[in-house]
């Protein structure tokens, strides 16, 4: 089961409002490789791992990018907290608040609503790990990006933060990829 | 593979954020409670780091060794916090007399 903690991972306090932005960070939340795809990848894939290290890995993996979905929610809605109807439109956002106003909806940054079609789940380790680690280094591709579009010190110190975390997500899915190839060669 | 970060097994520590600034609910952050809240934050950080590194090398002691030092130490913070501040957990609420504490504190997407 999991228990709710009051608290973000990270402190999130962006100072500025800019529903531009908001819609670019939108992409990690309810995108292709964002933290929502991510979550559930992985927590569906761990009930056919084959061994309580591959359950756990995955378990706690999926369990800090729920974390990590909620600070990509936070920053978005911080960034549109208060925003008017014409302030959306001025940054040309119009299309975004017609539907969803403040809301902080799961889509990508280009409009297109959540989907599971991003993730996949195949009762094969091997499988799921080796698009688990191609999954990791899209996510830390995508923050690269933002961070290449975006000028906000506050945003970009949580987005480096969430940058890193891919990179060791990589690494811990790598090490359990390469004990069970091992398994599979003795 | 090559990273950005040096060793990739050191567990991650985020650098605390610079200067004084104004919370949404008024408070410094060099109020006690804030502090106590980055402590708790610096410390359970590094605890689930400490978590994913030990379900790949259960084997290592002294990361072990670790986990249990930093278990105890988020324990007591998180302790220390619900007590003086507000329920972060279920099991941290119900503690005031004719008022539902639960609700009290930063709820997302909160500036803290």
């Amino acid at each position: 089961m999991f228990i709710f903690e009051k608290r973000t991972q990270i402190p999130v306090h962006i100072k500025n409002r800019n529903p531009k932005l908001a819609g670019i960070i939108l992409e990690q939340y309810g995108g292709a490789d964002g933290e929502m795809t991510a979550s559930l990848r992985y927590l569906s894939q761990r009930f056919t791992m084959k061994d309580e290290r591959g359950k756990a890995l995955l378990t706690d993996i999926g369990t800090e990018e729920l974390s990590h979905l909620e600070i990509v929610g936070s920053i978005v809605s911080q960034l549109t907290d208060g925003s008017g109807a014409k302030e959306f439109d001025r940054y040309g956002k119009g299309e975004y608040y017609v539907n969803h106003a403040n809301a902080v909806y799961a889509s990508s940054a280009a409009g297109v609503p959540f989907t599971a079609a991003y993730f996949q789940a195949k009762a094969d380790p091997i499988a799921d790990l080796v698009e688990d680690l191609a999954a990791e280094q899209k996510a830390r591709a995508t923050y690269d990006n933002i961070l290449r579009l975006s000028d906000d010190a506050d945003v970009n110190a949580v987005i480096k933060f969430l940058r890193a975390r891919e990179i060791v997500h990589f690494q811990r899915f790598g090490e359990l990829l390469n004990y069970y190839q091992e398994q599979v060669c003795q | 593979m090559a990273n950005n970060c040096g060793c990739q097994n050191a567990p991650f520590v985020p650098a605390a954020r610079p200067g004084p600034r104004e919370h949404a609910d008024g408070r410094g952050e060099s109020s006690p409670g804030c502090a106590l809240m980055r402590k708790l934050m610096t410390a359970d950080f590094y605890l689930q780091d400490l978590k994913l590194y030990l379900d790949t090398h259960p084997c290592d002691e002294k990361a072990l060794c670790l986990y249990r030092k930093t278990a105890a130490l988020v324990k007591e913070y998180r302790a220390k916090f619900e007590e003086r501040e507000f329920p972060l957990t279920d099991t941290g609420a119900g503690c005031k007399e004719h008022v539902w504490d639960w609700l009290e504190g930063t709820w997302p997407p909160a500036r803290v």
